[in-house]
This record gives C-alpha cells, sequence and structure tokens, in this order.
C-alpha cells in the first residue's frame, strides 16, 4: 500500500503539478506562446492564460506554506506537520530546507538564495501530513467536515465519481487552496485519479483518492508559489 | 527600446583631484560624466563597475576604457591626466558593447544596468498599456486582485480566505482595500514579531551568537543582550517612528502586547546598556554592537564597516562607498595599512572608523564611552596611537564624534536609498531593474521628503508600483 501510495503521488504530481497550457506536444515551455495556445493538451477546450512577462514568482517558504495548508485544510498551524508527532516541519526540521532562517545558533542570517534538491520533498510531506489530518478528521466525523464529508462512499469507495457531491468537494478543495473554482478539465483531472486508485484494488479508495486530491492541489506550483 | 545618450555633461567633469593616486576618483569622475545614471543617483559606482575584482584588474568594460585613455601615453596616469580623458574615453565608447550582451554600454549606463556584464541587461517590458487577456491575472497592469493576495502573503504570512477574497472583490475601492489591508498586516506578529519579518530584516545587521547573549534567552557567555538590538530596530521601522532611529536614538526599547498587537515603545532597558545618553548612536553604539565589533581593537576598523554595509548599503571590503580622505590613511596602530594594496580601502575605512575610538567593547567597561580609552588600554597599539582623532569622516563628510557620524550618515542619500533597497529585496525578490529604477528613486526621495522617514508610508508607495502590483 504504502509503495503503491508514492506512486500515485508521483501520478498525481506529473498529472496536476505542471499547469498543461505551458506544456507543449514536446514537452517544452509554451508561456511565450499567449493567447493563442490552448490549455489541456491541445485539446482547445479552455483559452491558455496570458503570460506574464516579468515571470516573477517566489517560493513561500516555511512559515508561509504551513500558514497557508493550515487555512485550506481548517487546521491549526501546529497540526500541519510535525515529525514523529514532535518536531515541526516547518519551525524545526525542514526549516532551512522551506526557506527558513535559524540565526541565533547557525549563523544563517538570510535564507538560501535557492531551494535545495530536498526543498520539494519536505514541501511535499508537509502537504501530506496536512491532507492525511483533513481526510482522517472529515472521514470520522462527517458533521464536523470541512472539505470531504459529502462524499458518496460505500464501502471505502466513491460510489459515484461522477456525483455532484465528488464535483463540489473538489470545488470546495480549490477555493479553499487556491482561492478560485476549478476548472473543468481539472475536475475531470481529479474523477480520472479516482479511477485509476480504483482500478487498483485499494480497500479504502475513496480515502486515498482525498489525500491525494488534496495532495496534488497543495503541492501544484499555484499553491506553493506565489 | 534604446536610450539616446546626450553626452553634453561630460564636459562638465572638473578636474579636481591633486592626488597622484587615480583609481579611488574615478567613480566620482564617471558620475559627473553620468549624472543621470541610476548607479549615481543614491551615491557613487563601485570600483567593480570598472574592475573585475580588486583594481587595478579590469572587466570588460573596464578594459575597452582604459584602451581609449591617452592611449600610447606612459602608465602610470597621474590623476589629471586620467580625470581630462576618461569624458572623451567614455563618449567614444558610449556606442559599442563591451559585454556583447546587443546593448551598447551607454544603453547599460543609462539604464542601470552594467556594461561590463553580460547577465546585466535592461529589461523591455512590452505591454505597457495593454490589458492583458487572462482570466486570473491582469498581467500588464497593476492587478488590485493580486496585490492583496501579495500584501496577505508578504505582510500577514498567509494567503487570504476565500471568503476574504470574496468580500475583496466586492469591495467598491479595490486599491483602498489592498491599502486597508497593508495597513493591518503592518501589525501583524508576522511583520512585527520575534522572528517575524523584521526581525528577519535586522538578522544580517545585529549578527546574533546566542552562546554569548545576556538577559532572556541568554547563553553559557553572557556578554550583551542583542534583543535591545532587534526591539530598536523594529520600533525604527514601524508605526509612524523615524527610520533614522537606528542610527539616532538616545534611547532603547521594549515590547509589549496592547489589544493583542505587539507594540514598540522607548523605555531603559533596565541596566544593560553602557553608554550614557549623550553619547549614543542608535544601533552603532549598543552594548551588543561594541561588544561584537569593536572588541579587542584600538581602531574599530570593523565597527565601522559593518555600519556602512548595513545602514548605507556600502561594503567597503567590496570597494563600495569609498570616499578616500586626502593624507589618509594615517596608520596609527601601526597596521600596515599604507601598503599600496590597502589604501585603495583605508584611505576610507580610517576616517570613517575614527569615531568609535573611544567606546569600548571588550576592554575596560565593556559597551561604555570611555574618553581615556586609547591611552589606558592601547598605549602600546603603535608609536602615534595615542594620536588618532575621534573626529573623522563618514561618506566623505568631516564629522567630530559618532554622534555627528550618525546623523551625517542618517540625513545621506545613501541611508534612504539602501532602506528601501532592503524591502524591495524582500518584497520583490530582486534588485530594482532597469525598468523600475524610477520607481524605486521616488520611493527613497519620498521616504527623505514627504514621508519624513516613515517606513510604513513608503510601503504603501511601493505597493502601489508596477514593480509590486503587476503580475
Amino acid at each position: 500500500m504504502f509503495r503503491k501510495t508514492h506512486a500515485l503521488l508521483l501520478l498525481t504530481t506529473l498529472c496536476f503539478g505542471c499547469p498543461s497550457s505551458e506544456l507543449g506536444s514536446d514537452g517544452e515551455s509554451s508561456r511565450d506562446a499567449g493567447v493563442d495556445a490552448t490549455r489541456d493538451g491541445g485539446s482547445t477546450t479552455e483559452p491558455a492564460f496570458l503570460a506574464s512577462e516579468k515571470k516573477s514568482v517566489r517560493f513561500k517558504r516555511n512559515r508561509r506554506l504551513q500558514n497557508d495548508f493550515a487555512e485550506a485544510l481548517a487546521l491549526e498551524p501546529s497540526e500541519v506537520c510535525e515529525e514523529l508527532g514532535t518536531y515541526s516541519c516547518a519551525d524545526a526540521i525542514h526549516r532551512i530546507t522551506l526557506g527558513g532562517v535559524e540565526a541565533y545558533i547557525q549563523g544563517l542570517n538570510e535564507p538560501l538564495p535557492f531551494t535545495s534538491v530536498t526543498s520539494p520533498l519536505a514541501a511535499e510531506r508537509m502537504a501530506l501530513h496536512a491532507c492525511r489530518e483533513r481526510v482522517t478528521r472529515d472521514f470520522e466525523s462527517t458533521e464536523d467536515a470541512r472539505i470531504f464529508g459529502a462524499l458518496p462512499i460505500a464501502n471505502g469507495n466513491l460510489s459515484d465519481v461522477e456525483d455532484e457531491r465528488v464535483a463540489a468537494t473538489i470545488q470546495r478543495l480549490y477555493q479553499r487552496a487556491l482561492l478560485r473554482n476549478p476548472t473543468p478539465s481539472e475536475v475531470d483531472h481529479h474523477r480520472q485519479l479516482y479511477r485509476d486508485i480504483e482500478a487498483d484494488g485499494q480497500p479504502n479508495a475513496a480515502r486515498d483518492w482525498a489525500v491525494l486530491s488534496c495532495h496534488a492541489v497543495l503541492t501544484s506550483m499555484e499553491s506553493l508559489f506565489y | 527600446m534604446r536610450w539616446r545618450l546626450t553626452c553634453s555633461s561630460a564636459a562638465a567633469v572638473v578636474l579636481l583631484a591633486s592626488s597622484a593616486w587615480a583609481l579611488p576618483v574615478a567613480p566620482g569622475a564617471f558620475c559627473e560624466v553620468y549624472p543621470e545614471a541610476p548607479t549615481c543617483l543614491a551615491g557613487l559606482p563601485a570600483c567593480t563597475y570598472c574592475h573585475a575584482g580588486t583594481p587595478p584588474t579590469r572587466n570588460v568594460f573596464g578594459e575597452m576604457l582604459e584602451a581609449k585613455i591617452l592611449p600610447g601615453m606612459a602608465r602610470p596616469l597621474t590623476a589629471e591626466q586620467f580625470l581630462g580623458a576618461l569624458p572623451t574615453a567614455l563618449a567614444e565608447i558610449e556606442g559599442e558593447d563591451a559585454d556583447g550582451d546587443a546593448y551598447t554600454n551607454g544603453d547599460e549606463i543609462l539604464a542601470g544596468t552594467f556594461p561590463g556584464d553580460d547577465l546585466s541587461r535592461p529589461d523591455e517590458i512590452e505591454c505597457a498599456g495593454k490589458r492583458g487577456v487572462n482570466d486570473q491575472y491582469d498581467v500588464c497592469n497593476w492587478d488590485a486582485r493580486y496585490a492583496f493576495k501579495k500584501v496577505m502573503l508578504d505582510f500577514c504570512g498567509r494567503s487570504p480566505s476565500w471568503e476574504q477574497m470574496q468580500a475583496f472583490d466586492a469591495s467598491a475601492d479595490p486599491r483602498a482595500a489592498v491599502h486597508d489591508q497593508l495597513t493591518a498586516c503592518l501589525d501583524s506578529d508576522f511583520w512585527l514579531g520575534q522572528d517575524g519579518q523584521l526581525w528577519e530584516l535586522a538578522h544580517k545587521k545585529i549578527r546574533p551568537i546566542q552562546a554569548i547573549k545576556a538577559g532572556e534567552d541568554g547563553g553559557i557567555i553572557p556578554l550583551a543582550d542583542y534583543y535591545d538590538d532587534y526591539r530598536l530596530y523594529v520600533y525604527a521601522q514601524s508605526d509612524d517612528h523615524d527610520a533614522r532611529s537606528v542610527l539616532t536614538a538616545d534611547f532603547f526599547v521594549t515590547q509589549r502586547r496592547e489589544n493583542g498587537v505587539i507594540r514598540y515603545v522607548v523605555a531603559d532597558p533596565g541596566g544593560q546598556q553602557s553608554v550614557v545618553p549623550a553619547r549614543r548612536a542608535g544601533m552603532l553604539t549598543s552594548r551588543w554592537n561594541l561588544v561584537l565589533n569593536v572588541m579587542f581593537t584600538a581602531l574599530p576598523r570593523t565597527a565601522a564597516a559593518q555600519a556602512y554595509r548595513s545602514f548605507l548599503g556600502k561594503d567597503i571590503a567590496r570597494l563600495e562607498g569609498l570616499d578616500p580622505i586626502p593624507g589618509e590613511p594615517v596608520d596609527y596602530d601601526d597596521k600596515g595599512v599604507q601598503a599600496e594594496a590597502c589604501k585603495v580601502c583605508h584611505s576610507t575605512l580610517d576616517p570613517a572608523s575614527y569615531a568609535f575610538k573611544n567606546y569600548q567593547g571588550l576592554t575596560g567597561r565593556v559597551g561604555s564611552y570611555d574618553p581615556t580609552r586609547i591611552e589606558d588600554d592601547f598605549a602600546n597599539e603603535g608609536e602615534n596611537i595615542t594620536d588618532m582623532p575621534e573626529a573623522g569622516y563618514v561618506l566623505g563628510q568631516p564629522v567630530n564624534d559618532l554622534v555627528e557620524w550618525a546623523e551625517v550618515a542618517a540625513n545621506s542619500d545613501a541611508f534612504a536609498a539602501a532602506s528601501v533597497l532592503e524591502y524591495w529585496r524582500l518584497l520583490l525578490g530582486h534588485e530594482p531593474l532597469a525598468s523600475e529604477q524610477a520607481a524605486f528613486n521616488t520611493l527613497w526621495n519620498d521616504l527623505k521628503g514627504e514621508h519624513a522617514y516613515r517606513i510604513e508610508a513608503m510601503l504603501h508607495d511601493l505597493v502601489d508600483t508596477e514593480a509590486y502590483g503587476v503580475p
């Protein structure tokens, strides 16, 4: 299960981590294609975004990430991620990796100028911790659920992935995490993700899907950078 | 876009230097030719503008320029020869491209990029005046929605909630809503609190070491409490306080929470600070700064260099901010700084350091002002050590003591520009681009002028710039 979950994590990252509008058929960036380009793999379903000429986005760094994950998932910042259930990911264990500083003892007075090779791993780890926490709470008590409480679940599976309640859940996730509604193609991607998980024969496909959908959104460029 | 270069100002170069030592006068002479160049607006270009590393090694622009200065004449040139030939030589290479980045030297000089660095180029934003077609962002104009989210992240440390965004979208005056949010965030713990954004800005200036911290959270060898320094810094950056207080305050500051908001207020530091108020110069004379940067030295060069670096944006070790004083360095402490390789910096650094000479670091009464410090503790440091004056220079201007030193520094263009640059880097993540130079210059000029050194007022202006608000 653990290994398959990680394989699915990679899959979701590939599916959602790179906006399709930026990749041409040859995999190269088509950011400069402007409004004439199309999104969604060239299927002309939605117009491409006009790209910023400034091309200036910044990594949110440790504390903003923690606060944003907490806000998106209705958690306290301290509940977002603790390694071994004790050590804060953002303030201690992954602090420097995620762009924080430690001036008093380590003499690191400024953030590292670039994200390190392990920064993506640390960010994904925080997101996964937080998503699992939210999904666990929502599945345990649907009355107090904030995002995933209204899913049509039967025997651990979604009874109908096309159910409006699934779309509403995806919409709620996007609104809370990305401050916008999902596009139709994004909803389709999440639904397809569920089908892939269910086809894998996992016993709690609905729960796995909820965690991985949440993870995919929280680790998107749109969520990690600003 | 190309800039049309006017050279009429070239004739304005004045042959004023009589020193046979030409190089340190070059930045000043350059700015006589190009007073409108961005690099000249808040000071002088660093030696690295023409040199690679330590002079006389030149970068490609310096080499191209050098070849045009009195070719065939025996080297070294006198200062008069150099200064007399410089304007013509600069004019001759304006249309050339020393670094091969497709921008002429003249274009780069006026754009504020480096003509000797092919990675430093004028940027050209093409969409000015257009409206970007994008259902999330207006990528060609100041976008209130984008600015609102950015303000929340930069100053409050988190994105707005979905409900906050909806409320923002319904606001009648989005720009006013952005500024209302900024005002609220400037009181947040993320901005003001311990280890908040302002504290982080202070790290480089204070360079804390927990092991020798005194007081709260003290270390094993408690020597001084740098929390006093942090609090004074944050005080100077917040509310309606004068940013110059970091250099001119004769008081210290404590923090307390009022109605849920952290406030920094003037208060007695409780015996931690030993310099008498009449001799205080803000963070320059805090016990921590003196312990860390004066330590056991008769002539506290490190203290002066750190002050230049922290508050004036000039790193003398990188040949920035050099204003050589004739007759300097005297070398009162017998360190050999009159050697040619040392003079380049020490003719500025030593006279900038004299004003620190009576402030105790780790000798005598730690962190105090002692008018007989040199005679009492350093009489054997050099034959002429007791002749060392307290009067010196900062930014090329004579000063009688450190209090005056701090006032001159705090009122300088360099201080205002360096103060704004800190926030520019923090909020935008880069140095001002050529297309942003005008906005940057307006910000620091207004900080000095209409904003009376109130950082929060400057930040409201910064948020209004295209550099900040255009996605």
